[in-house]
Order: C-alpha cells, then sequence, then structure tokens
C-alpha cells in the first residue's frame, strides 16, 4: 500500500525504460529518455526556477535514478552532467552543456556503473530517498515535503534537513561530502543502492561472499515500488531469477564490488536500515536479511538475529501497552513488568466481580441502558485509574493465593449477620465499605489488600 | 504513554462496546440462571461473575487468538463436566479452571533465574502461565498474545468498572 502510493507520487508516468543500454552510447540519444524522468519526477520535486529547468529536472531524475541503482538506463545517467565540480548550491544554473570529462574522471573507476554527478546536494537527497524504503510512510511523506521545499539549499545547511528528524542514520555523514570528493557521493550512493541491490542479489554473486550469505530479509523500501513495476517478485523469490533485472544484474554485482572497494565510512547503521523495516506489504516467501558489516554470517546466527528482532519488536507494542515502562529497558524488565501487569490486571477483575457479585442479587440489567451509559463514561478516567493502580503497586508479585481469596472469606462470614438488611441497606453498606473510595482505586486496592477485615467489621 | 482510552482491533469504540454487550449478555444469563439470593452463595456468585467475564472476554475476540481459543475450550469443558456432575452437585467445579493456575505456582525457586530445560526464563514461564493457550508457542507469538491478552484485559477491567461505578450509584 505504501508502496503503490509512492510509486505513484513518484512515477506517474514511467515510461519503459530500457535496460540494456550501455553506458558507451552517446549523450544525443539520452534527451527523450530524460524528458520522460522529468515528466516523471516534475509532481515531485518543485525544481528551483533559478537554474534551467531542464537540468533541475535532470538532476532531480538522476536523484530518483541513483536511488533506483541502475534501475534506468545508465546511459541516460551520463548525459547531464550540469554540475561540475565546480557547482555547490542546486540552484545554480548549471550549464546546459554536458560536462563529459568530468563524467569521465568520475567515472573512470566505475566502468560499468551509471554515473552520479559530484553533487552532494544530489547524493544527500538520493540518501533521502533511499533512506524512505525503510521508514513509515509518513516519514515518507515529510521527507518528500522536505525535499520538495529544500533543494535550494546549499551545502552549508545540509545539516538541518538530514539530522532533523533524527532518523537517517546513514545520513548522518553528509555533512563531511564536500564538493571535491566525488568518490564519498558515489559511496553514498551505493550505500544508498545497497538497499534495492540485495534485493536482486543471486545466490552465486561474489558480491554475496563478501557480504555475507544472503539470508534475505524483506526490504519495504520505497524503491520496492519502483522494483515492482519491474516483476520485483520474482526477484525477491527463492529461485532468484531476476527477470526483470536481466542485464542489471551485472551491473548491480559491479556497483556491489564498487561499494565495498569505496565503503570507507559506510557505518553500521547503514545495514540496519532493511532490518528495521518490518515490512507491511503481503507476505513474500520468505525474509531477506542481510549480514550487517562486522557481524557473523553464518545462517544460524542470521536467522537467530532475525527471532531477536521480532521480539524486541513485540517488545515495544508491548511497552506501550504496559503503563509505566517507558524507562524500563531490557528484556527481563520488561518481561518483569508485563508479568506484574497481568497479574494485576487478573486481580482487578476477580475484585471488580466480586463488586459485581455484592451489588448483583437483586440488581436486573437492562441493557440498552447500561451499555449507552457505559459507553458514555468518562473514557478518560478507567484507564488513569488502572495506570494509577498499577503504577502505585508495581512490584507486587503473587506467589500464593491472591488477595482476593481473603476478602471473599471474610465476605461470607459477617453476611449471615446482615441477612436482615434489605436490599437499599445493602446497597448502603457496599457504598459505605467501596463507595467512599470507588474514586480512589489505589487507595482502596492498598485497604482490600491489607485490611480487608475492617471494612467489614465497621459496617 | 499516549492513553489507549478505546484499544481495540478495528473501531475505536467496537471492542468495548462488544465487551459490554456481551458482558451483560452472561450476567443476564446469570441471574436468570439461578437466582441466588443467599448471601452465602455470594462466593459462587462471585465466581460465576468472574466466569462470565472472561467467557466474554474470550467470545468477542472469537477464535482468532489463542488465549481466547484457550479460554473458550476451558469453559466448554467445565460445562461439560459439570453437566456430568450435576448429580454431585459439588460447589468446588467452579473453582477449577481459576485454581489450577494458582496451585502450580513455582514455590521452590521463587527469586531465582529460572531456566527451562527448553532455555525459557523463568519469567516466559510464569507469563506462560498467565496467559491462557500459550504453553506451546514460541517467544515471538508468547509475546503477541501477551499484547492482546493486555489489551482485552484492560477493556474488560474498564467495562466492569463502569458497571459497578454505574451499580453504585443506582
Amino acid at each position: 500500500m505504501d508502496r503503490d502510493f509512492f510509486l505513484t507520487m513518484l512515477m506517474p508516468e514511467i515510461p519503459e525504460i530500457p535496460t540494456a543500454d550501455g553506458i558507451s552510447r552517446p549523450n544525443g540519444g539520452k534527451l527523450d529518455q530524460y524528458s520522460q524522468f522529468e515528466y516523471a519526477l516534475s509532481s515531485i520535486v518543485s525544481s528551483p526556477v533559478s537554474g534551467s529547468t531542464v537540468s533541475n529536472d535532470i538532476v532531480a531524475v538522476r536523484e530518483l535514478v541513483g536511488k533506483l541503482g541502475g534501475e534506468f538506463s545508465p546511459a541516460a545517467m551520463t548525459m547531464p552532467v550540469p554540475y561540475s565540480s565546480t557547482n555547490t548550491p542546486l540552484n545554480s544554473s548549471p550549464p546546459p552543456n554536458l560536462n563529459l570529462a568530468g563524467i569521465r574522471n568520475s567515472v573512470s573507476l566505475n566502468p560499468n556503473l551509471p554515473f552520479f554527478p559530484a553533487n552532494p546536494g544530489f547524493a544527500e537527497r538520493a540518501a533521502k530517498y533511499s533512506c524512505f524504503g525503510s521508514r513509515s510512510f509518513n516519514d515518507r511523506i515529510d521527507q518528500l515535503g522536505f525535499n520538495s521545499s529544500k533543494l535550494e539549499i546549499p551545502i552549508g545547511s545540509n545539516v538541518s534537513p538530514v539530522t532533523s528528524t533524527g532518523k537517517f542514520p546513514r545520513v548522518s555523514s553528509r555533512p563531511d561530502l564536500k564538493i571535491d570528493r566525488p568518490p564519498v557521493g558515489v559511496e553514498e550512493i551505493r550505500n544508498s543502492d545497497e538497499t534495492h541491490m540485495k534485493l536482486s542479489r543471486l545466490s552465486g554473486s561474489s558480491a554475496n561472499s563478501n557480504e555475507g550469505s544472503s539470508v534475505s530479509e524483506q526490504i519495504p523500501s520505497g524503491e520496492l515500488g519502483f522494483k515492482n513495476k519491474k516483476d520485483s517478485n520474482s526477484r525477491k523469490r527463492k529461485g532468484g531469477s531476476s527477470k526483470g533485472l536481466g542485464s542489471n544484474t551485472k551491473k548491480e554485482e559491479d556497483d556491489i564490488d564498487e561499494s565495498k572497494r569505496l565503503k570507507k565510512t559506510e557505518q553500521e547503521n547503514g545495514g540496519k536500515m532493511e532490518e528495521n523495516a518490518k515490512p507491511p506489504e503481503p507476505p513474500k516467501d520468505y525474509i531477506h536479511v542481510r549480514a550487517r558489516r562486522g557481524q557473523a554470517t553464518d545462517s544460524h546466527s542470521l536467522a537467530e538475529r532475525v527471532r531477536r528482532e521480532k521480539i524486541s519488536e513485540r517488545m515495544k507494542l508491548l511497552q506501550n501497552l504496559v503503563p509505566n515502562c517507558n524507562k524500563v529497558t531490557g528484556k527481563a524488565l520488561m518481561l518483569d513488568e508485563i508479568i506484574n501487569y497481568v497479574q494485576s490486571l487478573q486481580r482487578q477483575v476477580e475484585f471488580l466481580s466480586m463488586k459485581l457479585a455484592t451489588l448483583n442479587p437483586s440488581l436486573d440489567f437492562d441493557t440498552d441502558d447500561l451499555i449507552s451509559q457505559n459507553v458514555t463514561q468518562s473514557n478518560g478516567n478507567l484507564p488513569q485509574q488502572t495506570l494509577t493502580y498499577y503504577q502505585q503497586n508495581p512490584q507486587v508479585v503473587l506467589n500464593g493465593p491472591t488477595p482476593m481469596t481473603r476478602p471473599v472469606h471474610e465476605f461470607t462470614e459477617p453476611f449471615p449477620h446482615i441477612q436482615d438488611f434489605g436490599q437499599d441497606d445493602l446497597q448502603s453498606i457496599v457504598r459505605m465499605g467501596f463507595g467512599e473510595n470507588l474514586d480512589l482505586d489505589t487507595s482502596f486496592f492498598h485497604a482490600a489488600h491489607d485490611q480487608p477485615s475492617n471494612k467489614k467489621i465497621e459496617l | 504513554m499516549s492513553p489507549p482510552q478505546q484499544p481495540s482491533s478495528t473501531n475505536p469504540n467496537s471492542l468495548k462496546i462488544r465487551l459490554t454487550h456481551r458482558f451483560l449478555h452472561n450476567l443476564n444469563n446469570l441471574n436468570k440462571k439461578r437466582s441466588n439470593l443467599d448471601n452465602t452463595q455470594i462466593h459462587q456468585r462471585y465466581n460465576r461473575v468472574k466466569l462470565a467475564a472472561y467467557a466474554s472476554m474470550a467470545h468477542v475476540v472469537g477464535s482468532r487468538r489463542a488465549w481466547s481459543r484457550a479460554i473458550l475450550w476451558k469453559i466448554r469443558n467445565r460445562k461439560v463436566s459439570t453437566r456430568h456432575k450435576r448429580v454431585d452437585h459439588k460447589p468446588t467445579n467452579h473453582h477449577h479452571a481459576r485454581s489450577i493456575k494458582r496451585r502450580t505456582t513455582n514455590h521452590s525457586n521463587p527469586k531465582r533465574e529460572y531456566v527451562d530445560p527448553n532455555g525459557n526464563s523463568g519469567q516466559e514461564v510464569k507469563l506462560r502461565k498467565l496467559v491462557p493457550g500459550v504453553e506451546t508457542m514460541d517467544a515471538c507469538g508468547l509475546l503477541d498474545e501477551t499484547a492482546d491478552y493486555i489489551k482485552c484485559l484492560a477493556t474488560q477491567v474498564e467495562v466492569m468498572r463502569n458497571l459497578v461505578d454505574l451499580f453504585s450509584t443506582i
């Protein structure tokens, strides 16, 4: 669902992009492809008016292309080089003429790679876009809004949009990017490519051997939105048959090799991206996990890690349910809290059922009235009451019979004495015993647990 | 913590409303079945109300969850067993399901970190005893079921508290 939306947002009219184009194609034939990209991207990227629109769109186009990891024609990438190494701000008007010399210098390292301009802003945006994949859809939208509004920000202030969200660990190295470090830019782009490159990984590729075994995990990246158009599902299947990639696989493997060579500043957080996200898409056959840098790579430990991540994710969900456990970290303490909470809830059910039982005898339940009154009860009070009770008794752990049994027995004892009481008197008694503390369940619970006999005797 | 004031699976109010309906329905049945106005039978009524509470909880959730299935299964078994034993009229049957949980607490290792032969920590074992129906589940599923169980329990407590407030002011 997220993927589809992202897809429609970003690529409203994605054309069938030829995938087997070599880089060596002359530049003249690429303009038409670029126009297609421009149309697609104009909806998202509000290109600054200052520069020539073509080149700005081209920049945006190249961001996307970089993000897609060469999904589209790499030849198309080589054509527009509006940013030479001297241009820093994105809104500077780039020369419409292509700076092929600059291209070739950068490409010399990676003859088979798509060319990514030495533009730190582009790299930043590429990383941002790539980070969309692992974040929630809301974050994606936020970043989209971010990007569209901050395209003009020169590199100096790149830190602010990048780090303001605090959710892009792999972008933290952005400020280090200088204009005259194209390899670093390429490297960061490599990082962004990794996520979708992993999808196309063949089991026997050399890239896998370097990075670790490919126990793969579902990667709900935004790139998947694009990949799906190219039959990405088939790529994720166990067969690994990359029908949609075909000719791109070789290039992507080279990308992977290149990324490894260039990957000096990649943090381990970079690998976390695909692990953090919990895929909300329809379930695939199995789960892909990528071994992080510097960690064990055998399948057992990878599976173990997947399992641990799942458990930690569930624990986080439980943390939201159980009150007063935000500061508790660690599985053992959290489990303690959970156990206590469940026990306290069960005790509350018992206690309330006892209350209802005493109130119940002569009361007839008119369901409609009760339901309407029940629903319109102050909803906010009750959870807080539960919370306050629990907060006051966080460490009460029962190892024996619950304290409810004590009041039960004491209930039965004095009652023979008060059989003469009528219904109203009984209710008043109950109210005396319980009613005055109905708003202060905490104190009442204390009383119930500690001095149940007193309540009865003072009848 | 953001207050989950109306915790439910689909609607904001659906779980609570359904629980209320079901619980009142069960209580009404309780009243009609055996009108125990004897005050000595308070304990019995208490147990039946508690059973009605859990039954309503389980019925509302249905068979989607392991814990609800376990509760429904237990109730069904209890009904069958009580029907068979109705001749004897043993009131202790009502204690059956709940009291078993109390008897099997771990007295030998109350505080020490206890690890099962399976590798479960003592806490997991405790949790398995608390939440019905998770005896044979892995840790992942256990946490899932626990989360759902907590959610429903909290809602049930809320409903019951509402009822008590209502009745106490009548």
